[in-house]
C-alpha cells in the first residue's frame, strides 16, 4: 500500500496544515464552519492553489491548476451543493462530465455503464430517469457515481451528507467505507457531523481557525465529548455570563416548521439575549426566513406579543417595532447603489420628506464612516452592516431579530454591533440573536439554544458547558 | 438621485471635506446620466455620417436638413409635437418600469387595446357634447391599456412568464383583435372600409391660435409629475429601489410581484392614453392606422431618457424630430426614410454600452471617496 501524503502551508485560511491519507483508509476532517475544510478540499481538488507548502500523490509531487489536472491525477471532489443539470437524465449528466475524448461515447454506453457502476455498488440508480425527478438522496448517490465515473484512487467528499435525512446518510457513509476498504481507493471527506465520524472514518483529523488542532488518529482512540471540545475550542472569555432573572415572554414560538426547519419551539424574555448556536445549513436560514414572513410556514406558530409572525407582511413587522439584521445583507436589507440617506428609509417610506436631516445624526451616532450621499455599496462591510443597525435600531426596538449579526467584519465593527444589541437588551428589548460563531454566543447570551438539522438539539443555561454545547452542535445529546 | 454626490452634503460640516471627484463638471454628468447620452448622440451620429457618405450625400448636409425640417419650420414644430406626444406618454410610463427593473415591451398591444376600449365606448355615444366624451374617452382607453398590462402582469407575477415574453406575446393578440374589431362589432355601418366610426365630438380641439391638438398638453402636464413621483413620492422610490434591490424591497416594503404587477398595469394605462390622444388628435377613426409603431419606439424613448422622465421627454421630442425629419430628407435629398432611421439603434447599443462604463467608474469613483472619508475621519487608520 503507497502512502500518500500532502503538505500546505496557507498564510490565513489554512496555516501549514500538515495530513496525509493511507489508501484503503477514510479520513474524515472534522470542523466547524470556517476552520478551513473547503478551502482544504478545493486545493486539493485543483479548484484553488496553495499559496505555500506542497501536496505530494504517491510520493509524487502533485499540483493541479484546474479541477482537469486533479481528475486526470485521479483526484475527484463531490462538492457540497449539488451541480447537476435537473432537465438531463442521470446518464446524461455522467456524460456532461466525461472529457472530451470519452464524450464520443454513446448514451446508451453511459446508461450501460451507470447502471453497472450502481450495481457493483450497491445503488439504486435508473439511468434513464431526470435528475429533477430523483429524490435528494438519489441525487446525492449520483453525485458520487459521478465523481467515480472517471475511476479516481482519491476521492474528496465535501459535507456529503448535509442535505441528507440519517437513513440515507448511513446508507451512503457504508458505500463510502465499501469503496476505500475493498477498491482500496483514499477518501477524504470533511464534516461537521461526529456521528458520521464515527460511523464511517478510521482516522479523524481535527480542524480549527485553519490550523490542524488534532493530528490524524485513529477513530476508535478518541472520545466524542473530546472531538467536540476540540472542534469549538476551548478559549477562556473575560466576560463570563451568569443567570438572569427572565422578564416576560415576548416572541414566543410553538412548533413551528417550514422546509428545512422544524418543528421548532422558543420563548425570547423582554431584556433576554437568546443565542442560537449551531455549525451553519443546519435550518437557521430557514428559521430567519419565516419569522420574517418570507418563507411559507407549514405548521406550528410564531408570535410576537399578540401579533402572529407567520406570513407577515414587511411593513407589519416595522410597525410593530421588531428590528430585523438580516444574514444576507447584501441581499435584503441594503440596495447597493441607492445612497446612505435613502437605505436609511428602507420600510420607513413614510418619512421620505425628512431624509436629510435624519441621515447625517444617525450615522454619526452609529458611526457609520461615510457620506448619507454616498451610495451603500461604497461602504466597508463593518460600516454597512452598522447603517442596517442604525435603521433597524432606531428608537429602541421590542424585539431583534439578529441574524449572523457580525459575521465577516472587522474587530472593531464586531465589538461595536455586539455592544449596541446588548444596549438593547437594557432597555427591555428581547432579543434573538443566531450565530455560528460559539465564542460570541457564549459572551452576549442569557441562553443558548442549539440548532441541528432544523431542530432545537439542547437548551444551555449559564454558566455554559462548551463542551456540552459543542457536543450537541455536532448532533451527540 | 440626480443630486450629484456632494452637493447635499452641509458645507458648514467640517468633517466632509468635498473629495475633489465629487461635484466636478465631468462628476456631475456622469451621475445624471447626461454624459453617457451625449456621447453616444455624437457617436451615433458620426456612424450615421458614415453611412450617409456611403449612399453618396453630404452628411452635414443631410443632418442640416433633418434638423431645419422638424425644429425650425412652422409644419416641422408642429408634426415633432404631434408625434413626440404618444411617444412621451408611453415613454414615461414604460420608463417607471424599466427602472424598477420590469420590461414591458408590449405598449403597442396596450395602446391599440386602449384605442379600441375608446371607440367602443364613445363611438355610439358621439353627439354627446366633446367636454364629457374626452374625459369618458380617456378613462375608457386607460382602462383597457390597463387591463391589457394586467394580463401580462398576471403572467410574469403568478406564473413567473418573463415579462419580456409576456407583454410582447399580448401585441400579437392584440392586432388580430384590433382587426376583428373594426370589421365585426365596430365597424362603421356607413362605409365598406375596415375602420370604426369617429369619434364625434371626442375630436381633440387646437390649441388657441395653432394647429396643435391640446392632446400635446396631456404630455407637457405629466412630466413634471412623473419626474416629481420617480424622484421624491414613495412610490418613486420603491421603484428605483426594486430596481437596484428588489429582494430588499420584498423583505422591508411589499409583497414579491406587487410593485411589478402595478407598473406593468400603469404603463398599459399610460399606452392606453396615448391611444387615445392619437385617436382623438389625430386619426379619428380606428383602423389598421391605429397600430402604428409608437409603442416600440416609445421602448427607445424610454432607454435614451435614462429611464428618468425629464430625459424621457427631451428623447421623445428628439426621436420625434429625427421621424420627421428623416421624411423631410427622403421628399428633398432622396434619401432613404430607413437609412436616417438606422441612426437610432445605434443610439440606443452607445447608450447601453456607455451605461456600463459609467456604472463601473461611478462605483469605483464612491469607494475611493469612501476610504477617504474613513481616513479623513479617522487618520490613525481605524476601521
Amino acid at each position: 500500500m503507497a502512502g500518500v501524503s500532502r503538505h500546505f502551508g496557507l498564510v490565513q485560511a489554512l496555516t501549514d496544515v500538515s495530513l496525509e491519507c493511507q489508501y484503503g483508509e477514510v479520513l474524515a476532517i472534522l470542523g466547524e464552519n470556517g476552520a478551513g475544510k473547503t478551502t482544504l478540499m478545493r486545493i486539493l481538488a485543483g479548484l484553488d492553489q496553495a499559496s505555500s507548502g506542497e501536496l505530494l500523490k504517491r510520493s509524487v509531487p502533485y499540483r493541479p491548476h484546474s479541477p482537469r489536472d486533479a481528475v486526470a491525477a485521479g483526484v475527484t471532489l463531490v462538492q457540497q451543493h449539488f451541480a447537476l443539470v435537473p432537465t438531463m437524465t442521470a446518464a446524461e449528466n455522467i456524460l456532461l462530465f466525461r472529457s472530451q475524448r470519452q464524450v464520443r461515447t454513446t448514451r446508451d454506453r453511459a446508461a450501460k455503464d451507470v447502471q453497472a457502476l450502481a450495481a457493483r455498488l450497491g445503488f439504486d440508480i435508473d439511468p434513464e430517469r431526470r435528475v429533477g425527478e430523483m429524490s435528494v438522496g438519489a441525487r446525492q448517490r449520483l453525485e458520487l457515481l459521478r465523481a467515480l465515473d472517471s475511476d479516481p484512487d482519491v476521492l474528496l467528499l465535501d459535507e456529503p451528507t448535509a442535505v441528507l435525512t440519517d437513513a440515507e446518510s448511513d446508507s451512503l457513509l457504508d458505500i463510502v467505507r465499501n469503496l476505500a476498504h475493498d477498491d482500496n481507493r483514499s477518501i477524504v471527506f470533511i464534516t461537521h457531523r461526529l456521528r458520521e465520524v464515527v460511523k464511517a472514518a478510521d482516522r479523524v483529523v481535527v480542524l480549527r481557525d485553519g490550523k490542524v488542532v488534532s493530528p490524524a488518529a485513529p477513530v476508535g482512540e478518541r472520545s466524542a465529548a473530546e472531538l467536540a471540545g476540540e472542534m469549538v475550542g476551548e478559549e477562556v472569555h473575560d466576560a463570563v455570563r451568569t443567570a438572569k432573572e427572565l422578564g416576560e415572554p415576548r416572541l414566543i414560538v410553538t412548533d413551528l416548521a417550514a422546509t428545512g426547519v422544524g418543528p421548532v419551539s422558543l420563548k425570547v424574555h423582554a431584556g433576554e439575549v437568546l443565542g442560537i448556536a449551531g455549525v451553519g445549513g443546519n435550518g437557521q436560514t430557514e428559521l430567519e426566513a419565516v419569522l420574517v414572513g418570507a418563507q411559507h410556514c407549514i405548521g406550528g406558530e410564531a408570535h410576537f406579543d399578540q401579533t402572529g409572525l407567520a406570513d407577515i407582511h414587511p411593513r407589519r413587522r416595522i410597525a410593530q417595532n421588531i428590528a430585523y439584521i438580516p444574514s444576507d445583507r447584501d441581499k435584503t436589507a441594503l440596495i447597493g447603489p441607492m445612497r446612505c440617506d435613502e437605505n436609511l428609509l428602507l420600510g420607513r417610506t413614510s418619512r421620505l420628506a425628512r431624509r436629510h436631516e435624519k441621515a447625517r445624526p444617525l450615522m454619526d451616532e452609529w458611526s457609520v464612516i461615510g457620506l448619507p450621499e454616498l451610495a451603500a455599496n461604497a461602504l466597508s462591510g463593518g460600516n454597512a452592516q452598522k447603517l442596517v443597525a442604525a435603521r433597524e435600531m432606531e428608537g429602541g426596538p421590542a424585539l431583534v431579530l439578529a441574524f449572523q449579526p457580525t459575521r465577516g467584519l472587522d474587530p472593531g465593527a464586531t465589538t461595536f454591533l455586539r455592544q449596541a444589541l446588548l444596549d438593547m437588551t437594557a432597555t427591555g428589548s428581547a432579543v434573538l440573536w443566531v450565530s455560528a460563531d460559539l465564542d460570541e454566543l457564549l459572551a452576549v447570551s442569557d441562553r443558548i439554544l442549539v440548532m441541528f438539522s432544523g431542530q432545537i438539539a439542547g437548551e444551555f443555561q449559564p454558566p455554559f458547558d462548551r463542551g456540552a454545547i459543542g457536543l450537541a452542535m455536532a448532533g451527540m445529546s | 438621485m440626480t443630486d450629484p454626490v456632494g452637493s447635499g452634503a452641509p458645507s458648514t460640516d467640517p468633517q466632509s471635506s468635498p473629495p475633489d471627484f465629487a461635484g466636478t463638471l465631468l462628476h456631475r454628468g456622469l451621475q445624471s446620466g447626461a454624459l453617457v447620452l451625449i456621447v453616444s448622440i455624437l457617436a451615433a451620429l458620426l456612424v450615421g455620417a458614415v453611412l450617409i457618405v456611403w449612399a453618396g450625400e453630404n452628411p452635414l448636409n443631410v443632418y442640416r436638413v433633418i434638423i431645419k425640417e422638424s425644429l425650425f419650420e412652422a409644419t416641422g414644430w408642429r408634426d415633432t409635437l404631434i408625434q413626440a406626444t404618444p411617444l412621451g406618454i408611453i415613454g414615461l410610463g414604460l420608463a417607471f418600469g424599466f427602472r424598477a427593473g420590469v420590461w414591458n415591451i408590449g405598449a403597442e398591444g396596450q395602446l391599440v387595446m386602449g384605442a379600441v376600449a375608446a371607440i367602443a365606448v364613445i363611438g355610439p355615444m358621439g353627439d354627446l357634447p366633446g367636454i364629457l366624451l374626452v374625459p369618458i374617452g380617456l378613462i375608457a382607453a386607460m382602462i383597457g391599456g390597463a387591463v391589457w398590462g394586467a394580463i401580462s402582469a398576471w403572467l410574469h407575477v403568478k406564473f413567473a412568464v418573463n415579462a419580456v415574453i409576456a407583454t410582447l406575446l399580448m401585441v400579437f393578440i392584440a392586432e388580430p383583435l384590433l382587426n376583428w374589431a373594426v370589421r365585426v362589432p365596430l365597424k362603421d355601418p356607413a362605409t365598406f372600409l375596415p375602420q370604426s366610426r369617429t369619434v364625434g365630438n371626442a375630436a381633440l380641439p387646437d390649441m388657441f391660435g395653432s394647429n396643435i391638438h391640446i392632446g400635446v398638453l396631456f404630455l407637457f402636464i405629466l412630466v413634471p409629475i412623473a419626474a416629481w413621483v420617480m424622484n421624491y413620492s414613495r412610490f418613486g422610490y420603491l421603484v428605483r429601489a426594486h430596481g437596484a434591490n428588489r429582494h430588499a424591497v420584498y423583505a422591508n416594503e411589499s409583497r414579491p410581484g406587487r410593485l411589478p404587477f402595478i407598473l406593468l398595469a400603469m404603463g398599459g394605462a399610460l399606452a392606453g392614453a396615448a391611444g387615445f390622444i392619437q385617436l382623438a388628435g389625430v386619426q379619428v377613426r380606428v383602423g389598421s392606422g391605429t397600430a402604428a409603431g409608437f409603442g416600440f419606439t416609445a421602448i427607445i424613448v424610454a432607454i435614451l431618457g435614462r429611464n428618468r422622465p425629464v430625459g424621457v421627454f427631451i428623447a421623445a421630442i428628439g426621436l420625434s424630430a429625427m421621424l420627421v425629419g428623416a421624411e423631410a430628407a427622403q421628399r428633398s435629398l432622396g434619401l432613404p426614410v430607413a437609412l436616417t432611421q438606422s441612426i437610432q439603434p445605434i443610439i440606443v447599443i452607445f447608450v447601453v454600452a456607455g451605461e456600463a462604463i459609467e456604472q463601473r467608474i461611478l462605483k469605483r469613483e464612491a469607494e475611493r471617496i469612501a476610504a477617504l472619508t474613513a481616513a479623513h475621519l479617522h487618520p490613525e487608520g481605524a476601521a
